[in-house]
């Protein structure tokens, strides 16, 4: 009996070469998240798959169910090639950070079509108006945000007040919660430029905020830094132009 | 117990990339059947190929000299160089017998991706070159995919400050190919890389 086959749009994640002819690819599946899946002759012909095992292209993918843990890549087209993007180094580079921590945070094969449509959403800003390292930060954060972990910027941990958004405050990165300055005891300082910007990214949007400045910027990506080494073990890219 | 020689042989074999198992063990029937001298001469070869093979200490081919061929030829147009990512693509570009000029090869490309960066792809020896030898133009002639764009949007950042021209290699419809059955990226690419007929009237 063949095997059922799954049509998804999806956006390559990795490629890494297998035997002579073939490839390994690991893609970010609207439907299914990351999954891996065999692509063969993706090496030796460019019959079957053209040039769309590239990142930085939307694909539609047909994935064919096999006995072992890997798809078979049956098809693959492309929707959409985000070409001022793959013109633009620094873009590029900024994508391919993006690209790996999604690698790094998203579950293998949990559907994830939020993070999907956020991928989306910032390879169209880059390919549209150029990259920025504020926005990479942005997009790492609101990751973690759909991943549960958005820190609790308003309140004070220990004395319960409400931390006004003018004040600075400090952030517990082993609890995700701040202290106020008066009851102090957590390490990473967060200026309100900086909380400001960590709670704009973590909401619905994270593009469409202002850019923060750099003091704003090194806070913000302190604390991305300690939440996630506290809570999931990783370090996840900084911007690859810095 | 001592391991079997041609067991032994096989695996070493099936680790070249195209050989499998099967081939591995015909390969290794066929040198037992020939004459032993040459065996000998084969294993001489593999054997001495690292301390044999340098790379040139100008342009990064493989040769047997510091300097290659390519790079010791007086016939060749210095004030061109065509900058390739590996040694097997400068082949193939001399074996299009299309370019005159001289090479430069990088040993690898960027991969953002894979978080390789321009840290770990110094272009040090091409600026020096571009510096001291009066090249005009550098072709990049790095793959047609992301890392060897960003390759290529690299080199141009490096060099364009030093006021040498930094072009790139045309991509689009293979020779012979239907425009049916090409694809949406290539045959975009084709368009917006066309060029004048004009010069031709």
């Amino acid at each position: 009996m063949a095997r059922p086959t799954h049509f998804t749009e999806a956006l390559l994640l990795r490629s890494v070469d297998y035997r002579d002819a073939d490839r390994i690819v690991t893609l970010l599946s609207r439907d299914h998240g990351p999954i891996s899946a065999l692509a063969r002759g993706a090496r030796k012909s460019r019959k079957r798959f053209g040039g769309s095992l590239e990142p930085c292209m939307l694909l539609r993918v047909e994935l064919a169910e096999t006995r072992g843990d890997l798809y078979r890549l049956a098809s693959a087209e492309v929707k959409h090639h985000y070409a001022n993007l793959a013109s633009s180094l620094d873009s590029l580079r900024r994508a391919g950070a993006a690209l790996r921590t999604l690698r790094a945070l998203l579950p293998v094969e949990e559907p994830a079509e939020q993070a999907f449509a956020s991928t989306l959403e910032l390879f169209e800003h880059f390919d549209a108006h150029g990259s920025d390292r504020w926005q990479l930060l942005a997009f790492q954060f609101h990751l973690l945000a759909l991943a549960g972990l958005t820190p609790d910027l308003e309140r004070c941990d220990r004395c319960g007040r409400e931390a006004p958004a003018s004040r600075a405050v400090l952030l517990d990165a082993a609890n995700g919660r701040v202290r106020c300055r008066d009851c102090g005891g957590a390490a990473l300082y967060l200026c309100s430029a900086a909380r400001h910007f960590i709670r704009a990214v973590t909401g619905p949007t994270f593009l469409d905020v202002e850019a923060p400045d750099e003091r704003a910027w090194l806070q913000a990506r302190g604390a991305l830094e300690g939440l996630t080494a506290q809570h999931l073990s990783l370090e996840l890219p900084g911007d690859p132009m810095d | 117990m001592a391991p079997d020689p041609l067991e032994e042989l096989v695996s070493l074999l099936a680790r070249l990339p195209g050989i499998g198992e099967r081939t591995a063990t015909r390969l290794a029937f066929h040198v037992l059947a020939a004459d032993p001298e040459y065996a000998r001469s084969l294993g001489k070869s593999v054997g001495e190929i690292h301390s044999r093979i340098r790379r040139c200490e100008v342009c990064g081919n493989y040769g047997a000299e510091a300097r290659c061929g390519i790079c010791l030829d007086p016939r060749r147009d210095g004030s061109l160089v065509c900058c390739v990512a590996r040694v097997p693509d400068l082949r193939a570009v001399e074996q299009s017998g299309s370019f005159r000029g001289r090479y430069h090869v990088l040993h690898g490309l960027l991969a953002p991706l894979e978080d390789v960066g321009p840290r770990e792809l110094p272009l040090d020896s091409l600026t020096a070159r571009v510096q001291q030898e009066g090249i005009i133009e550098v072709i990049v002639a790095t793959p047609l995919n992301v890392e060897g764009e960003a390759t290529a949007l690299y080199v141009a950042q490096t060099l364009s400050p030093l006021g040498v021209k930094v072009s790139r290699i045309a991509s689009g419809v293979p020779h012979g190919g239907e425009l049916e059955f090409t694809d949406r990226v290539t045959l975009g690419r084709a368009l917006a890389g066309r060029r004048s007929l004009d010069e031709r009237h």
